[in-house]
């Protein structure tokens, strides 16, 4: 594929963003675009910590087949991103589109602006035909960004994407033509959602396993679960393992995350992320406590640990939960865990006594 | 990595080997066929010199682990024919693309199928590859035949990806990752 020589990079208006050409005193601004969320994802940030390493990386942002981009505030000029058009090719006519928000600016709309902007240049005065975003499968803040962007999904690449630390993931392969019509493309299916070990305040937070059926069906069974539950409890150790399977295939359609709860190595509960949706970057949240283990305020814990892996890993925006206006016990969880009472749904639960108003609560991040 | 050069691959049919200055004839009567250039980014009308070029670029490029191919000729062990190449082209540390042509009177015989399952084994065991792709355009259906039949698995169709002959079309991509190999 023929290589072309990409002009320095012109100053682009965008919505809300103004993308310039890297300025030598953007430096340590450069350094501040990376915490570990951005060394996790980016392989040009894995080693991003010192003003050092960004003079080396801003050194490797030029040549030929790349044109590279600040993204700034149009009001302050501070630096809110950084994005790219590099193995930019004639035959095709193609480049691959990179970018990265800084950590304070993030959920804001700047990636999808920063990404018009480039996309309009690529197409508009390099006369690309073909922009392509590949990511981590496991980025899926990333994917949301190219789904919004008009990015469609064209494939999923087994081990195609080494890290300099020796990982190897999968990636997707998403790709914009001249020609597509404006705006977002129709969401692809979900990725798997992983189900990551947390730990913190006493408590831990792990993947379900078939040897937690009598856990489940203890904590699903319990007098106070099935008061205040929509759903019938599993009638038997079987019902329970079948339980636990249809967590995990939830996770891996992308719809959910289910953990076990434990404290001091023992099953005390549980707690989930429901509904998750990564495009509009929200959840709802639901959590249950073992008779045996209630009064200690381990729900609350695994609760505010669930909603910061919704935000920081997930890059979620808004988690909510919703609970009968009776069930005072969960209203204490919510308000500990930093949910705010926001109203009350009338009749939007069927429990076995009928139809019950419930309050809905929900954490904002960054608020 | 160290590969050791003059390389040879083998099966109870197949001599893979670095291709030599005495292939010319062969892989110049090969890329004549309508077929091949209808698939394969050969030149058109391709002629001796064309043949002699290939061949004569084949060390360096064997030598260039970041945007180089290692290209084997595929031979009949008996009769020393040149039957078909195969190559894998550098993308990344640790993936590589595999290539492959077979010669109008080397095909409907599974000499690609073997050739390609020598040249991923190869690939996997000596150069340590954690991934080989594929890339076809859509509808070379005799390419995509051969990958599918050593394991590769079919990931995804890429719009207006594959220059050819002042085209972009539309592209396969498959991968075979170490351990899949069929």
């Amino acid at each position: 594929m023929a290589t072309d020589a990409a002009p320095a990079a012109p100053d682009l208006r965008g919505d809300g963003v103004l993308l310039t050409a890297w300025r030598p005193d953007d430096l340590p601004a450069i350094v501040g675009l990376a915490d570990d969320v951005a060394r996790h994802w980016s392989r040009s940030f894995a080693h991003m910590h010192t003003v050092d390493d960004a003079a080396r990386w801003l050194a490797e942002r030029s040549g030929p087949g790349r044109v590279d981009w600040a993204v700034r505030d149009p009001a302050t000029g501070a630096l809110v991103g950084r994005t790219s058009l590099h193995r930019i090719t004639t035959e095709p006519a193609s480049a691959e589109l990179g970018y990265g928000v800084h950590p304070e600016h993030r959920r804001r709309g700047v990636a999808v602006a920063a990404v018009a902007t480039a996309v309009s240049y690529a197409f508009g005065d390099l006369g690309l035909l073909r922009v392509e975003l590949v990511h981590d499968v496991g980025n899926v803040g990333s994917c949301a960004v190219a789904t919004r962007s008009g990015f469609a999904l064209e494939g999923v690449e087994r081990q195609a994407l080494g890290y300099p630390d020796g990982r190897v993931a999968d990636q997707h392969r998403h790709a914009r033509l001249a020609t597509d019509p404006p705006g977002p493309v129709e969401p692809s299916a979900p990725p798997p959602l992983e189900v990551p070990e947390l730990s913190g305040a006493g408590v831990r937070l792990r993947a379900w396993t078939a040897d937690d059926a009598a856990a489940v069906l203890t904590g699903l069974s319990d007098h106070e679960a099935v008061r205040w539950s929509p759903m019938p409890p599993p009638p038997d150790l079987a019902a329970a393992r079948a339980w636990i399977a249809g967590r995990a295939a939830r996770a891996a359609s992308g719809r959910a995350v289910y953990w076990a709860v434990e404290a001091d190595g023992a099953v005390v509960g549980a707690v989930a992320l429901r509904e998750v949706n990564l495009l509009d970057r929200w959840a709802t949240a639901s959590y249950l406590t073992l008779p045996a283990a209630r009064g200690r305020g381990l729900a609350g814990r695994a609760l505010d640990l669930a909603t910061s892996y919704a935000v920081s890993g997930l890059g979620l925006h808004r988690v909510q939960l919703q609970h009968a206006v009776d069930n005072t016990a969960s209203c204490r969880v919510a308000e500990k865990a930093g949910f705010a009472l926001e109203g009350i749904q009338r009749g939007s639960c069927l429990l076995a006594t009928g139809y019950v108003d419930e309050h809905l609560h929900a954490r904002v991040a960054g608020a | 990595m160290t590969v050791p050069t003059p390389l040879t691959l083998t099966d109870d049919r197949l001599l893979l080997r670095l291709p030599q200055d005495s292939d010319v004839p062969e892989i110049t009567a090969a890329c004549q066929d309508a077929t091949l250039a209808r698939w394969v980014p050969v030149p058109v009308p391709y002629d001796t010199g064309h043949g002699q070029g290939f061949v004569a670029s084949r060390a360096a490029a064997w030598a260039d682990e970041e945007h180089g191919e290692m290209t084997f000729a595929v031979t009949d062990a008996a009769s020393g024919r040149l039957l078909a190449m195969v190559g894998l082209k550098a993308v990344d540390p640790g993936m590589r693309e595999i290539g492959y042509w077979t010669a109008p009177w080397a095909r409907g015989q599974g000499v690609m199928t073997a050739a390609a399952r020598l040249t991923c084994r190869f690939g996997f065991d000596v150069l340590g590859l954690q991934r080989i792709e594929w890339w076809a355009a859509v509808g070379n259906d005799a390419s995509r035949r051969v990958a599918e039949k050593v394991g590769f698995t079919m990931e995804g169709t890429c719009r207006a990806r594959l220059p050819h002959r002042g085209e972009r079309l539309d592209g396969w991509v498959g991968g075979l990752v170490a351990g899949e190999l069929a």
